[in-house]
């Protein structure tokens, strides 16, 4: 991958980048432990939900709803107006991606997104979980999966996969290549004390 | 060594559960890390007479690991903790064999998950 699409910092690094990253680019976050993608989502979701005028669409797995609801009130996010009018859709991977198949998830976030113009939003934010594949023990749908999106299109919309390093980390060698190179960006958080 | 092995990704929930079981005089082992969890019961299965884990864990989840340890040791006690009863009975058929009883629902109280171990093995004293 291009030097420039790898960015490897600590999450206040990473979520400054990510501000700064364009529409269509379908990117790949490792991160480290629950709490890091905790404050990610909230940091994220604040920028794209209060200033950039977003839809946000986060599918976490390993978090419940609730305890991401939680984590993005703790940074002052009114998360019960933007829920209501629909510019925050939070909701368990499981029931998204494979409901019924991952070809219904894309179109999905098709209509999604035409809903996101239709409501005059700048554009479409997905962070999506991936350990819902390893979960399913879907891994060789996993890499087709990621390898079906464009790694960059014309779309208005950010599509951010994110693993947990546990689960990247079981991926063989040859699948992890193949899932990065399925990406516009390779991004991985470090926990702070490793910096 | 009479050993209870917990495992759960959420060290906050983990904690607790490791601290209520000391107060009844249990001897808890806490995991977040399944795979090393797996790994302390490779070395020792006779150790611990029961495991309560999360299902629900990056790296080996909870079914996964019970797969494991029941491929080592069939007859192994194991309570399975999830947050998400209806998503794992209607989309992942919960693979391994397991009976709703050894099922306790996310949220719980901890007076219930103490109840659970009670019904499994008598209070240490």
């Amino acid at each position: 991958m291009v030097r420039e699409r790898l960015l490897d910092g600590t999450l206040l690094t990473v979520v400054d980048q990510l501000h700064k990253f364009e529409f269509g680019e379908h990117n790949i976050l490792v991160y480290p432990d629950h709490d890091t993608l905790r404050e990610l989502y909230a940091r994220h979701c604040k920028k794209r939900l209060e200033t950039d005028n977003e839809v946000v669409v986060l599918l976490p797995h390993y978090l419940t709803a609730p305890s991401v609801r939680y984590a993005l009130q703790e940074f002052e996010i009114d998360v019960k107006r933007y829920e209501e009018d629909q510019s925050l859709i939070i909701m368990d991977a499981i029931n998204t991606m494979f409901n019924p198949s991952t070809t219904d998830f894309l179109a999905y976030l098709r209509g999604l997104e035409a809903r996101a113009r239709a409501k005059k939003k700048n554009g479409l934010c997905v962070i999506a979980d991936m350990g819902v594949f390893y979960h399913m023990r879907k891994i060789d749908d996993l890499v087709k999966y990621e390898a079906s999106i464009p790694s960059k299109s014309e779309l208005k919309s950010n599509l951010l996969c994110v693993y947990h390093k546990r689960d990247f980390d079981r991926l063989v060698k040859e699948q992890q290549e193949t899932i990065c190179k399925s990406h516009y960006r390779e991004i991985q958080i470090r926990p702070e004390r490793q910096m | 060594m009479n050993t209870i092995m917990v495992v759960d990704d959420e060290r906050d929930i983990l904690s607790l559960i490791e601290k209520v079981l000391k107060k009844y005089h249990y001897i808890v082992e806490a995991y977040s890390d399944s795979v090393k969890a797996l790994a302390s019961f490779l070395r020792d299965p006779s150790r611990y007479v029961l495991i309560i884990t999360d299902i629900r864990m990056p790296g080996l989840s909870g079914t996964e690991l019970s797969e494991k340890i029941w491929q080592k040791d069939p007859k192994k006690k194991i309570i399975f903790m999830t947050a998400y009863l209806a998503e794992e009975y209607r989309q992942t058929q919960l693979r391994v064999a397991i009976s709703k009883r050894d099922i306790v629902e996310k949220p719980f109280s901890l007076e219930r998950i103490c109840d659970e171990v009670r019904l499994r093995l008598p209070v240490n004293t």
